[in-house]
């Protein structure tokens, strides 16, 4: 099987390894970057797995270091150099949250918050914001009749560490819940290393909070069967969206948001319809590989997703999209600048602030400002009408109906969907497919037939209903083990069969 | 808003009453293990299924010759025992030139008794592959009256990277008897049997396309459905959909047949390993007593204008020794179709895939076939 690596290398990529020392290379060679679903890291898993549970359960400390090694070597492979650069502002971020324990001096506190947030925030800008903003400031200088001194940098230069965003988030809530007091700061560096590099929420999240997965690395773990299944079955369940959903999704959507203009009206809406199912199934398809992946090693991580696309509001939908990231941008921004408690205005102003950073965080490109800034304005929208709604109970009620509701889920889908085509770093794209959406123009259709598209929107329609209505828990709560067995092999053998010639990488690593 | 009423909603068709026995803790872990054992057992089983079938059954796993080998069956059934079908084996060059419907219409008529003709002309083949469908061609039992075998001279060239089919054969399309064939072609052996071992490690993942191309074609672009064979009509030819060329997708053909062509014939000398693979398909015929012929298609001017003088001279001093040596007769069609006849200097539009048919099967075909004992009305 050769569920082979499907980025391909930059300049600057290619280059690093070129320098890198022969064991690295030799390492890259056999497991080119952390992808879940490639031959190469079954094989590391299975290895890490095998060793894992071989260690005694006492010898907790002994399977800390494993972990620890193990994800130094997955990201080492990739790059080793940003591999040290990781394990050093590991550790830097475990001494600045020492330091803050072992000090009772507010200032001091302060200070030494500020650096390891500062420290992790300019590490993140160094290399992914970097090239964004003195590009944008070229440009400005450039257009104001001045010659910048400097040069503007090729994208293609600049190495971007895999899951910066995700590690760097967790190393600043990590120190401001130890200056808050809310968590002690860890004192085994093992133990916080392994908080922070553990492969499976390493390179794309979910962003773990340390006060959930520091005391899961002091519990000592057992084999049990029922976390094994949990584990296989989440990890069947990733791949099969990843296989069978998203990168299906992809041959309809990729070809159309790459050329817009090509396409007609209603092509170009399919595809959006096509980008939204592939975002979602390549994103939580991800994390449900990544959930599975830590159960077998005996962790749990946070839920990431809980079936946005039924989401009723733009709100509700914020908590059920990458739950993760919404609820660290909620403790860790909104509610430091004063959440909804200044009266409406304020809420408004914070809201916008938190969807702007977030926007900004999954990239370094004016399309995700304005995605966030656009899911802002949403927020805004609805928290305007949802007051309004007070005052108009008949309204309220109709809303509320069943035929109401679906008309929510409905309309909020549609908004969450166009919002996605600004989801990319090409601006001018996102604009041209704006254009096409809303020209009603002719022009051709896609290369294949739209029926797969309909039967995979199906699909992963009446998954959300099964489960929402219950009826998936309870019919899998009667399914003998030979049929449940069976299931697992036919998910697998399916999401085989349709993965595609040459996959695409997941979405989100790029943040 | 009430966040509620979806949740509240009831959906009668998926109501199941809830489990109504509380499983134990040991249950639950018990039943965790077996299914866990069992999946493995059912993926282990799946895979071992699907490999098996598809090292006994070119129907998963080359698609592309058994859908021909199936019509070419289906037309020998249907007509009378004995009755002349006279194959074309060769690469999309036949494929799209040789109208074989057309040709075996003629035939009947001339004759004045039952026949036909196949075309068995395959995309991105060569004398090796050519040499793996005549031994299966063989082995199924199909004696065809008369072989015409295309020499396509870029597949017969001496390239640094091993034979042109390289490029687009895998060993995931052959049994495992057929790989030391191949390998013994020049045709790269660890490639080869690695692609092989994945289809047997990995059937699901390393068959998908022609698995899916059977059960689902709509689900795959087309280049990944493998169903060339099942695309072409029922004797075999594939038409290319346009009549005529407009200006602008003929400079792309021809933009791409530059691309492609230019080097190789330009600087074209004989591949030991391939004139080899040629040869024995040839003996293999003449070894089963199947009158065989090699065929050069036709060229546009323009296209025979690749080759550099030299390289023209070499290539034909070569494939006239090895039609002496191996006594096949040579059918030089290179001229027959004039220029606007091809899509793009080498494939034939419907028109010129006509005049060619009519002109081979008059001038080839016919003649053979009524020398044949029974031959002539």
């Amino acid at each position: 099987m050769s569920l082979s690596l499907f980025a391909t290398a930059t300049p600057a990529e290619a280059a690093a390894l070129a320098a890198a020392p022969r064991y690295f290379q030799w390492l890259h060679e056999w497991l080119p970057a952390p992808f879940f679903h490639t031959q190469a890291f079954l094989l590391f898993f299975a290895v890490v797995f095998a060793l894992y549970w071989s260690i005694p359960r006492r010898w907790q400390m002994a399977r800390v270091w494993l972990l620890v090694i193990a994800s130094f070597h997955l990201y080492a492979a990739w790059s080793f150099q940003l591999a040290f650069l990781v394990t050093a502002t590991t550790c830097a971020d475990y001494l600045f949250g020492r330091a803050m324990a072992t000090t009772s001096r507010q200032r001091l506190r302060r200070v030494l918050l500020f650096s390891s947030i500062g420290m992790n925030l300019g590490v993140l800008a160094y290399f992914k914001y970097r090239g964004f903003f003195l590009n944008e400031l070229y440009d400005i200088l450039a257009r104001l009749g001045y010659n910048p001194s400097f040069v503007q940098l090729d994208p293609l230069t600049l190495i971007v560490p895999f899951g910066i965003s995700f590690y760097t988030f967790e190393a600043i809530s990590y120190a401001v819940d130890v200056y808050r007091r809310k968590i002690p700061a860890e004192k085994s560096l093992p133990r916080f290393m392994l908080f922070i590099l553990f492969f499976p929420h390493l390179v794309a999240g979910p962003i773990v909070r340390a006060g959930d997965f520091l005391p899961q690395t002091r519990r000592p773990k057992r084999w049990n069967w029922l976390r094994a299944q949990v584990g296989v079955q989440l990890f069947l369940m990733g791949v099969f969206k990843k296989l069978a959903i998203a990168d299906r999704m992809a041959v309809f959507s990729d070809p159309v948001l790459a050329n817009p203009d090509g396409f007609g009206t209603g092509t170009c809406w399919l595809a959006v319809l096509a980008y939204s199912i592939r975002i979602y199934c390549d994103f939580s398809g991800y994390t449900d590989m990544a959930l599975g992946l830590a159960h077998l090693l005996g962790y749990r991580l946070t839920i990431n997703f809980n079936m946005p696309y039924i989401a009723m509001n733009v709100s509700e939908f914020w908590r059920r999209w990458h739950i993760s990231l919404s609820t660290w941008l909620r403790d860790y921004v909104f509610i430091p600048l004063g959440g909804s408690r200044g009266g409406r205005w304020a809420t408004c102003r914070n809201l916008m602030i938190v969807m702007t950073v977030g926007g900004l965080w999954h990239g370094a490109a004016w399309g995700y400002v304005l995605w966030g800034v656009a899911h802002g304005l949403m927020l805004v929208t609805h928290k305007l009408f949802r007051d309004s709604c007070d005052h108009r109970p008949r309204l309220r009620a109709a809303l509320e109906s069943p035929a109401g509701t679906m008309g929510r889920v409905g309309f909020t889908f549609l908004c969450v969907s166009l919002c996605w085509v600004l989801f990319q770093p090409d601006l001018s794209k996102a604009m041209e497919m704006y254009r096409q959406l809303f020209a009603f123009h002719s022009g051709p259709a896609f290369t294949l037939s739209k029926s797969g598209l309909w039967a995979t929107a199906g699909f992963v329609l009446l998954c959300h209903l099964l489960v929402r209505s219950g009826a998936w828990s309870r019919l899998y709560a009667r399914l003998p083990a030979p049929v449940l067995g069976t299931g697992y092999a036919f998910c697998l053998c399916t999401a085989l069969l349709l993965a595609p010639d040459a996959g695409t990488t997941f979405i989100y690593f790029q943040f | 808003m009430n966040p509620t009423p979806l949740a509240r909603f009831r959906w009668p068709l998926l109501a199941l009453p809830h489990a109504r026995v509380e499983l134990s803790r040991h249950c639950v872990r018990r039943r965790a293990m077996h299914a866990l054992a069992c999946g493995f057992l059912a993926m282990l089983l799946a895979n071992v299924a699907l490999a098996m079938l598809a090292e006994s059954s070119l129907w998963i796993r080359d698609p592309i010759y058994a859908d021909r080998q199936n019509r070419l069956s289906r037309i020998e059934r249907a007509l009378l025992p004995g009755s002349p079908v006279p194959m074309f084996l060769g690469t999309s060059r036949v494929g799209n030139g040789f109208d074989a419907k057309r040709s075996g219409e003629r035939l009947s008529q001339v004759l004045a008794r039952p026949a036909a003709a196949f075309n068995f002309g395959v995309a991105a083949s060569g004398p090796i592959l050519h040499r793996v469908y005549l031994a299966r061609l063989l082995a199924e039992g199909h004696r065809p009256p008369l072989l015409l075998i295309e020499v396509l001279p870029a597949s017969v060239a001496d390239l640094p990277n091993g034979p042109l089919e390289a490029l687009f054969v895998d060993g995931s399309r052959f049994v495992h008897a057929e790989l030391d064939t191949l390998a013994a072609y020049g045709m790269p052996r660890s490639q080869l049997h690695h692609k092989w071992r994945e289809t047997m490690i990995s059937p699901w993942f390393a068959l998908r396309f022609p698995l899916l191309g059977r059960l689902f074609p709509s689900a795959r672009q087309p280049h990944l459905r493998h169903d060339e064979g099942r695309t072409a009509d029922e004797h075999g030819w594939h038409r290319i959909m346009q009549e005529v060329l407009t200006p602008q997708s003929f400079a792309l053909a021809r933009e791409r047949t530059l691309r492609d062509y230019t080097a190789i014939l330009n600087d074209w000398h004989p591949s030991e390993a391939a004139g080899h693979a040629l040869r024995d398909t040839l003996a293999l015929a003449q070894t089963h007593h199947i009158p065989v012929a090699l065929v050069l298609m036709p060229e546009a001017s323009w296209f025979r204008e690749l080759y550099s003088p030299a390289a023209r001279k070499r290539f034909d001093r070569w494939i006239r020794a090895l039609s002496r040596d191996c006594a096949c007769p040579l059918i030089d069609a290179r001229t027959w179709v004039p220029d606007e006849q091809f899509a793009d200097g080498h494939h034939l539009l419907p028109g010129g895939a006509a005049n060619f048919t009519d002109r081979l099967t008059d001038e080839v075909l016919l003649p053979h076939l009524k020398a044949l004992p029974g031959g002539r009305p």
